[in-house]
């Protein structure tokens, strides 16, 4: 049972290890070999764990050589677009013009019900407000609508905005994130400045954030009671 | 380019052990069997004592080449030469000379099947 214990454990870092080094297109939306090597590697690493008599060295090699022909082959996708398109295939375009088209629907074996599914699932319950949509090689569905049919912007309603750049954590569960504080007007004198306008010590914050201009949120310890 | 470098790097890495590992258990295989053959030659030529001899070093070769072999391969398909080599001094002890050279053989058919489902063929493969 030990011993069991502790190749879950070896297995366990490996993959974190594994999938770390392969990078975010594992964690984010998966291309076809991205989930092969995923999926493979789970199930390899899970091998000595379900088996004590097989050997451990076995699925290290194999999970490690499966991870390095991996960024290999992401590698040479990012070089070569002929790789990349063979690999990945094509993204479609399933509605052009307000038009489904239904010849390329049938050939990525997409029904009108995925259709509308993934559509409601972009908040857009009305088909006829789409102008062009594609179905991208990761499986999802990308759709722009017809310009009546968007959100105004404030720059088509000539509104003026400020750009504060991005708020940022920099105080986190009393934990001061000094590598944010390049994103927002803070520094450490100035922080501490703001904490003692406000009365407040670094250790009573849950979450503090802050853009170029002010800060942001500030949700204190023990706010919930 | 980190990152590729860590892939060369893992992919040297997972080369190197993988033929480490074939040709330390084609290595092994082949000085279990050379010693096996031996320990039949002795007993049925040698003497008592030569055979008791013989017994002793392959229980201390078992013990110090199993750590190896079981990192390499299916424990399961050690278990035979587990059951067998440390007891094969007691055998040539007790003169069970019939007994002893059956078991060798068996453990040397082992050890081949062993060798051959490592061996890279197309049987192998698919």
């Amino acid at each position: 049972m030990i011993v069991s214990l502790i190749r879950g454990f070896i297995a366990y870092l490996l993959l974190v290890v594994g999938v770390r080094l392969m990078g975010k297109r594992q964690i984010g939306e998966l291309q076809p070999a991205d989930l092969v090597i995923t999926i493979l590697i789970s199930e390899i690493a899970a091998i000595p764990i379900e088996e004590s008599e097989a050997p451990l060295l076995s699925s290290v090699t194999n999970v490690i050589f499966l991870v390095s022909i991996e960024i290999f082959v992401s590698y040479i996708s990012m070089k070569s677009t002929r790789f990349r398109r063979a690999l990945q295939g094509n993204s479609v375009m399933i509605i052009e013009n307000g038009n489904i088209k239904e010849k390329e629907l049938k050939q990525i074996r997409l029904t009108i019900d995925d259709l509308t599914e993934a559509l409601r699932q972009k908040d857009i319950f009305d088909i006829t407000e789409v102008s062009y949509a594609y179905a991208e090689t990761n499986g999802s569905i990308s759709a722009e609508l017809f310009p009546e049919n968007k959100t105004v912007t404030a720059g088509q309603a000539n509104i003026e905005t400020q750009n504060d750049g991005i708020p940022v954590v920099v105080v986190s569960d009393g934990r001061v994130i000094g590598e944010n504080f390049r994103y927002c007007f803070l520094d450490d004198e100035k922080l501490e400045r703001e904490l003692e306008k406000r009365k407040l010590k670094k250790s009573d914050i849950l979450l503090m954030t802050a853009d170029r201009r002010s800060v942001g949120t500030i949700v204190l310890k023990g706010a919930e009671k | 380019m980190k990152r590729l470098a860590a892939a060369i790097f893992l992919l040297l890495f997972a080369v190197f052990l993988s033929t480490w590992g074939h040709y330390t258990l084609n290595k092994t295989c082949d000085e279990l069997i050379g010693e096996l053959t031996d320990c039949i030659d002795i007993a049925e030529t040698g003497t008592r004592e030569e055979l008791i001899e013989k017994g002793r070093f392959l229980d201390s070769w078992w013990q110090k080449n199993h750590t190896v072999l079981s990192v390499l391969v299916n424990h399961s398909a050690l278990d035979t030469m587990q059951s067998f080599l440390p007891t094969l001094k007691d055998l040539a002890d007790m003169d069970d000379i019939e007994e002893l050279i059956e078991n060798c053989l068996e453990c040397i058919n082992m050890t081949e099947d062993l060798k051959m489902n490592e061996e890279i063929s197309i049987g192998n493969i698919f």
